[in-house]
C-alpha cells in the first residue's frame, strides 16, 4: 500500500477528463462553468499538497495496473512535476475566472458548457504531459491537446478566429506528426516506449553507434515537432493570431499554459531518456539555444510593430518562449532550473496580463487597438493595474516574477563560453526591446485626457478576484522567490 | 492553400486574409485573399522543392537503415516476450492485441476514446447555429431496391457489429471495429430510410446519454483496475477461463462501452455534416 498522496498524478489526470465527460449532461448552462472551477480548486489543493509532500526530495514512479514499468502504463512525479501541475491548476482556475466575463459576451450561450469540457480536457492533458513517464502516453495527451486548444480558439466565433483555429491546426498536427514518426522510430531502433528504459538503449546505442543516423535524425525530428507546438521562433507564424483573436480565457490558458506542456515533455525527454551530454552532443541544445536568441529578438520586434493589443501580447510570448528555451539551450542543470522558473514567471504574468487586457478592451466598448484604448486603465483600474505590474514584470522591473527567472537565465550562462556572452548581451537588448512595447502601452492606459471619459466603470467581480491574486502572485514570485527555485533546484535533480 | 496563401503564412502576416476586423460569422473559404504579386513567388516554389526533397532524402535514408521487419530490438526483449507468453493467463483474453490495448495500456486507450469524445464535442461546437439547413434528402426519392435491401441488411449489420463487440476478447475485433460496423449501420439506415427513423431510437438525448454512460462507465474501470494494482490492492475482478464468452474480467464491457462511443461518434460525425444537427 502506497502513501495516499502518489495516488495523486494518476486520480487528478483521470477525474480531470472525468469533469470534461460528466459535463455534458447538466441541463443548466452554467453548471460546466461551476464544474470546472471547482475541479481546479480540489486540483490546485491536491497539487499543492502533493508539492509540500515531495518538498523532502523523493520522487516516486507510479504504475497503473497489476504490472510493473514497461508492460503497463506509468507515471511519474517528483517536487519539479507536482509544483508545475500546481502552478498549472492555479493559473487555469485564475485564467477561467478572470476571463468568464468575457466567456458570457463571445460565447453564445449553447456553446458555453462546451466551451468548459475542452478546458477541463486540456488540463488532463497537460497534467498527462506533466506527470508521464512514458512516450506513447505523451503523445495520446498530445493529440488530447492539440483538439482542446483549437476548440478554445475556435469558440468566439469571428472569421478571424476561424482561420486562426485553421492555422493553429494544420501548425499543430505537422508538429504532432513529427512527434508521433519520432516515437515510432524510437521504437523500432531500441524497443522500448518508457522513458526509463529508453535511457540505457539509447545510450547504448550513442556507445556502438549501431542505429546511431536513425537515433539522431528522429530527435531531430521529435525536438522539430515538440517546437512547434510549443511556437519556438521560425514556427511561431501561427501564434499571434490564435493567441490574438481568441477570448480571453483561451488566450491567458494557451499563452500560459499550453505552449509550456510540450516544453516541460521536451525537457522530460532530453534529461530521462537521452542525458543531456548526450543531447549536447548532438548539437540539439545549440539549436534550441540560437533559435531562442531569433526568438527573444523577432517576437519584441514584432511586438513593438504590432497596434493591436492582444497581438502585441501574443509577440511577446514568441519572446518570452525565447527565454525558455535559451535556458533549456545551455544543456545544464542550471540552466533548467532557470527555464523552469520562467515556465511559472511567464505562465502567471502572462495570464494576469491577458485577463487585464480583457478587462481593459471590455471597458473600452471592445476597442482592441492600441491607440484607442487611451485611460482604459482608469475605467477599469484593477485592470489597468494588473497590466502595469505584468507589463512591468516583463520588461524585467526587479521585485517582479520575470526579473528573477532573468536573473536565474544570466546566472545559468556564467561560465559557458560564447553562450554566456551571447545570452547576456540578448537578455540586455531584449529586455530593452520588451519596454519599447510595454512601456508605451502603460502610459497609454493610464494617460487622461477627458475626464468624462476615464471614469472608472462597474467591475466584474470574478476578474475583480483573479486580477488581484495573479497581481499579488507575480510580485510574491519576485519577492520570496527562494523556496520556489530551491523546490525547482529538486525537482530538476531528481528529474 | 495556393503557394501563394502558403507564403503569406510564413510571413505571418494579417494581411494576407484581407478581414474585416470583428465582422460576423464568415465561413473561411468565403473570405477572400489579397496576397501581393511577389516576385519571390518563384524562388519560394524552387526552395519549397528542394526542401521536400532533402527531408524525403532524409526519410528514405532513416528508413533504409531501420531494422527489418520482423527482426532488431523491437521485437525481441521482454516487452513482446511478456505480451505474448503471460497475457492471456494474466489478463485472460484470448485476443492479445485485446489484452494489450485495454488491459495492460488502458490508460492510453482510454485518452484515445476521450479524442474522440473530444473531436465530437468540437464538431458540435463548430457548427452549433451555424450551419444552414440543407434540403433533406426524403426517404421517398430514393428507390425501392436502396429502401428493401438496406432494411433487410440492416439488422444483420447490427448483429454483426454487436458479435464484434460482444467476441472482442476472444476473435479479432473489439470496441473499434465493433463500434464502426454499428455506426455504418446507423448511417446507412439513415441514408435510405430518411433520419425519422434512426430518431425514433437515436435522438441527441440518447446520444449524449449513451456516449456519457460509457465514457464514465470506462473510465470508472481503467482507474478502478490502475489505483488497485498500483496500491498493489486485489482488485476482485477475476480473468475467468480465457475462451469463455464471460471471461477476461471488465475487457467485454469495457469493449461495448467503447463500442458505443465509437458508434455514436461516427453516427454524430455524419449528421453533423450531412444536414448540420443532430436532433
Amino acid at each position: 500500500m502506497r502513501p495516499i498522496y502518489e495516488n495523486i498524478p494518476a486520480v487528478s489526470i483521470l477525474f480531470m477528463m472525468l469533469m470534461g465527460i460528466v459535463s455534458v449532461a447538466p441541463k443548466n448552462k452554467k453548471t460546466a462553468f461551476r464544474i470546472t472551477v471547482c475541479a481546479l480548486l480540489l486540483l490546485f489543493g491536491a497539487s499543492l499538497y502533493l508539492t509540500v509532500s515531495l518538498t523532502g526530495g523523493r520522487s516516486f514512479t507510479y504504475a497503473m495496473g497489476n504490472w510493473g514499468a514497461p508492460w503497463g502504463n506509468e507515471l511519474r512525479a517528483g517536487p519539479l512535476e507536482a509544483l508545475m501541475a500546481t502552478v498549472f491548476a492555479f493559473t487555469m482556475l485564475m485564467s477561467v475566472l478572470g476571463g468568464r466575463y468575457d466567456a458570457e459576451n463571445d460565447i453564445l450561450l449553447e456553446k458555453q458548457p462546451l466551451y468548459y469540457i475542452m478546458l477541463d480536457l486540456l488540463m488532463a492533458s497537460l497534467l498527462a504531459l506533466i506527470y508521464t513517464n512514458d512516450l506513447f502516453t505523451g503523445y495520446v495527451f498530445i493529440e488530447i491537446n492539440t483538439i482542446t486548444a483549437c476548440a478554445l480558439v475556435m469558440a468566439k466565433e469571428e472569421g478571424r478566429t476561424i482561420a486562426a483555429t485553421v492555422r493553429y491546426l494544420i501548425m499543430s498536427l505537422v508538429g504532432s506528426s513529427l512527434f508521433l514518426m519520432s516515437v515510432a522510430l524510437l521504437y523500432g531502433i531500441t524497443g522500448h516506449l518508457l522513458m526509463e528504459s529508453l535511457a540505457p538503449a539509447i545510450a547504448k546505442i550513442a556507445e556502438t553507434k549501431s542505429y546511431f543516423f536513425p537515433l539522431a535524425a528522429l530527435s531531430c525530428m521529435m525536438v522539430c515537432g515538440l517546437s512547434i507546438k510549443s511556437a519556438l521562433y521560425p514556427f511561431s507564424t501561427w501564434l499571434p493570431d490564435a493567441h490574438g483573436t481568441a477570448t480571453t480565457t483561451s488566450s491567458a490558458v494557451l499563452s500560459g499554459l499550453v505552449i509550456k506542456g510540450y516544453i516541460i515533455l521536451m525537457v522530460k525527454v532530453f534529461v530521462r531518456c537521452y542525458s543531456l551530454e548526450l543531447v549536447n552532443s548532438l548539437g540539439l541544445t545549440n539549436i534550441l539555444f540560437v533559435l531562442g536568441v531569433a526568438a527573444m529578438i523577432m517576437g519584441s520586434v514584432k511586438a513593438i510593430k504590432e497596434t493591436h493589443l492582444k497581438r502585441m501580447i501574443a509577440y511577446s510570448s514568441v519572446a518570452q518562449v525565447g527565454y525558455i528555451f535559451i535556458a533549456v539551450g545551455m544543456g545544464t542543470k542550471a540552466g533548467l532550473i532557470a527555464a523552469f522558473f520562467q515556465i511559472i514567471a511567464h505562465a502567471v504574468t502572462k495570464s494576469l496580463i491577458f485577463c487585464c487586457a480583457g478587462g481593459m478592451i471590455d471597458a473600452t466598448h471592445h476597442q482592441k487597438q492600441l491607440y484607442e484604448l487611451d485611460g482604459a486603465g482608469r475605467r477599469n483600474p484593477v485592470a489597468g493595474i494588473g497590466f502595469t505590474v505584468g507589463g512591468l514584470a516583463m520588461v524585467g522591473i526587479p521585485l517582479l516574477g520575470s526579473f528573477v527567472a532573468k536573473i536565474y537565465i544570466a546566472n545559468a550562462s556564467v561560465g559557458m563560453g560564447w553562450m554566456a556572452v551571447v545570452a547576456l548581451a540578448t537578455l540586455g537588448i531584449s529586455g530593452v526591446l520588451n519596454a519599447l512595447y510595454y512601456l508605451p502601452a502603460i502610459i497609454r492606459i493610464w494617460r487622461c485626457e477627458n475626464h468624462e471619459d476615464t471614469k472608472a466603470e462597474k467591475c466584474d467581480g470574478r476578474f475583480a478576484f483573479a486580477a488581484i491574486v495573479l497581481t499579488l502572485v507575480v510580485i510574491a514570485l519576485g519577492v520570496c522567490y527562494e523556496p520556489v527555485a530551491k523546490i525547482l533546484a529538486l525537482g530538476v535533480d531528481l528529474l | 492553400m495556393t503557394l501563394k496563401n502558403l507564403k503569406a503564412w510564413i510571413d505571418g502576416e494579417l494581411e494576407a486574409f484581407n478581414f474585416e476586423p470583428d465582422t460576423a460569422y464568415k465561413r473561411p473559404e468565403a473570405v477572400k485573399t489579397k496576397v501581393a504579386k511577389a516576385d519571390s513567388d518563384k524562388a519560394l516554389k524552387i526552395i519549397s522543392v528542394i526542401v521536400a526533397a532533402v527531408l524525403l532524402f532524409v526519410m528514405l535514408s532513416i528508413v533504409y537503415t531501420l531494422p527489418a521487419f520482423g527482426s532488431g530490438a523491437a521485437t525481441d526483449n521482454e516487452l513482446t516476450e511478456r505480451y505474448i507468453e503471460k497475457g492471456m493467463y494474466e489478463v485472460g483474453a484470448r485476443n492479445l492485441v485485446v489484452n494489450m490495448i485495454l488491459v495492460y495500456r488502458g490508460f492510453d486507450t482510454f485518452g484515445e476514446s476521450t479524442v474522440l469524445f473530444t473531436a465530437a464535442t468540437c464538431v458540435l461546437m463548430l457548427l452549433m447555429g451555424t450551419a444552414e439547413k440543407t434540403e433533406e434528402i426524403r426517404p421517398e426519392n430514393n428507390t425501392t431496391i436502396l429502401r428493401t435491401v438496406i432494411t433487410g441488411l440492416f439488422p444483420f449489420v447490427l448483429v454483426f457489429g454487436i458479435y464484434i463487440l460482444l467476441n472482442g476478447h476472444l476473435s479479432p475485433g473489439g470496441g473499434f471495429s465493433g463500434g464502426s460496423v454499428l455506426g455504418a449501420g446507423l448511417i446507412l439506415l439513415d441514408i435510405s430510410l430518411g433520419c425519422e427513423t434512426v430518431r425514433k431510437f437515436f435522438s441527441v438525448k440518447v446520444f449524449d446519454a449513451v456516449r456519457v454512460a460509457a465514457l464514465c462507465f470506462y473510465c470508472a474501470s481503467i482507474s478502478w483496475l490502475s489505483i488497485c494494482g498500483a496500491n498493489g490492492l486485489d482488485n476482485h475482478i477475476g480473468t475467468g477461463t480465457p475462451g469463455h464468452l464471460f471471461s477476461a474480467g471488465l475487457i467485454m464491457p469495457i469493449n461495448l462501452a467503447v463500442g458505443c462511443v465509437v458508434a455514436c461518434t461516427m453516427y454524430a460525425f455524419f449528421t453533423y455534416f450531412y444536414r448540420g444537427e443532430l436532433k
